[in-house]
């Protein structure tokens, strides 16, 4: 088994003999769970030549509150359409 | 010799029975249904119509064409008799390129390499953007393929050096701004140069000014999170497909100024969605060139569960193989 190591962190596994392409390191270690969690976590971490699983703790650390964007200019202009379109349709 | 099939009954001068005229072909014909051809002989159907791409495996179109030129002269002459979506052309990368998401300070990379790195690239649609385009571009209706890998290329890159770093400011789009699309398209250093050494790879569309095909994309001022206005802007010769191009709508992004088509490759199913980080991986996450609506920091991916999703522009996901001939 093959696996890109980024960071200590496991982002892509490939059975097939990924040589001279950088980043692939040749691991004994088994993938038995997905890569990422449902948050887009790695759920592997490669660290001293072992492959293992992270810890809970570890991937909630990684997790990222998404943000809230903010209303972009079309979505205010739309929401200005309806308010207006509501005042004209009232009269 | 005879014909030992019947083809035509006449009695008294009166004609009963006449398929000579008839045109059908086990070819033609619906599987397994069975009738007679011109000629009398019993034929049984063989057709199954075109099957939807979350069946179908493709064709290898160098069996079909026999090199990139002979496609490619199909491609230009608009004749998509023998090309499907879903069909597929396999190249080998290999050699050195420029990865700027590497990195703190703009223009800075890394430099890794390819060997022997085998992608398959299937044709996602065929003719998608079809009068899309401004003038001097494929808006006149020059016939195209666009095609993207299978899997995504055999390296984990980021969108930004920092979520919130453009490598180009002067760009005014949050994609043509990336590190990731110097990345792909720097013509010397860049991804690029190692496609354009496949066979295929000559006949990468260049566009009118060489920097690939003409799209409405978002405008904004780098370091702002509210999209300001759309422009026409250059793709770029490799580039990502839009998050309403894989989806079908816009999810996250900002809906107005994206690819406006899901894409055919990516309809129905998921087969096509889910890729994994170099030809037969591990489904992994990858990255949309969609920046994330409203936002100075994301952009949209498909997370390696297949599904669509923001995350940070400095995060290492994969990356697909996305071009265009015509």
């Amino acid at each position: 088994m093959w696996i890109y190591v980024d960071n200590n962190l496991v982002l892509g596994a490939n059975p097939n003999d990924m040589t001279g392409n950088t980043g692939w390191v040749e691991c004994n270690g088994e993938i038995t769970e997905p890569l990422f969690d449902e948050y887009g976590v790695p759920m592997y971490a490669y660290e001293d030549g072992v492959l293992r699983m992270r810890t809970e703790e570890e991937r909630e650390a990684d997790r990222l509150v998404q943000p809230t964007p903010q209303p972009t200019l079309e979505q205010v202009n739309e929401a200005l359409n309806m308010l207006l379109n509501g005042v004209i349709g009232d009269e | 010799m005879a014909n030992q099939y019947v083809n035509k009954v006449v009695i008294d001068g009166q004609t009963k029975v006449d398929l000579t005229g008839d045109t059908v072909t086990p070819q033609t014909l619906s599987l397994g249904v069975t009738a007679h051809d011109g000629s009398g002989a019993p034929i049984t159907g063989v057709y199954s119509g075109e099957p939807h791409n979350y069946l179908f495996d493709g064709a290898n179109l160098k069996d079909v064409f026999g090199t990139a030129s002979a496609f490619h002269a199909a491609v230009a002459a608009g004749d998509f008799s023998k090309i499907r979506v879903g069909d597929y052309w396999t190249i080998t990368l290999n050699g050195s390129y420029r990865d700027y998401g590497e990195g703190s300070t703009v223009g800075q990379y890394t430099t890794k390499s390819f060997s022997s790195a085998t992608v398959i690239l299937e044709v996602a649609a065929i003719n998608p953007y079809w009068k899309y385009g401004d003038s001097g571009d494929i808006a006149n209706g020059t016939p195209h393929v666009l095609f993207i890998s299978r899997d995504c290329l055999p390296a984990s890159l980021k969108i930004r050096k920092a979520n919130d770093l453009w490598e180009d400011e002067s760009s005014k789009n949050p994609w043509l701004g990336s590190a990731l699309y110097k990345t792909l398209n720097d013509s010397t250093n860049g991804i690029v140069h190692l496609v354009s050494a496949a066979d295929i790879g000559a006949y990468i569309y260049g566009g009118s000014d060489g920097n690939g095909m003409r799209y409405y994309g978002e405008k904004r001022d780098p370091i702002t999170a509210t999209t300001s206005s759309a422009a026409w802007f250059s793709r770029g010769k490799l580039f990502l497909p839009t998050e309403d191009e894989i989806w079908g709508r816009a999810i996250f992004t900002v809906k107005a100024h994206q690819g406006q088509k899901g894409l055919p490759i990516f309809e129905g199913t998921r087969r096509h969605i889910s890729k994994g980080l170099g030809n037969g991986a591990y489904r992994a996450s990858w990255w949309s060139m969609s920046a994330y609506a409203g936002n100075n920091t994301h952009f949209c991916d498909v997370i390696g569960g297949g599904f669509p999703t923001v995350d940070p522009a400095g995060t290492s996901y994969g990356v697909p193989l996305c071009f265009l001939v015509t």
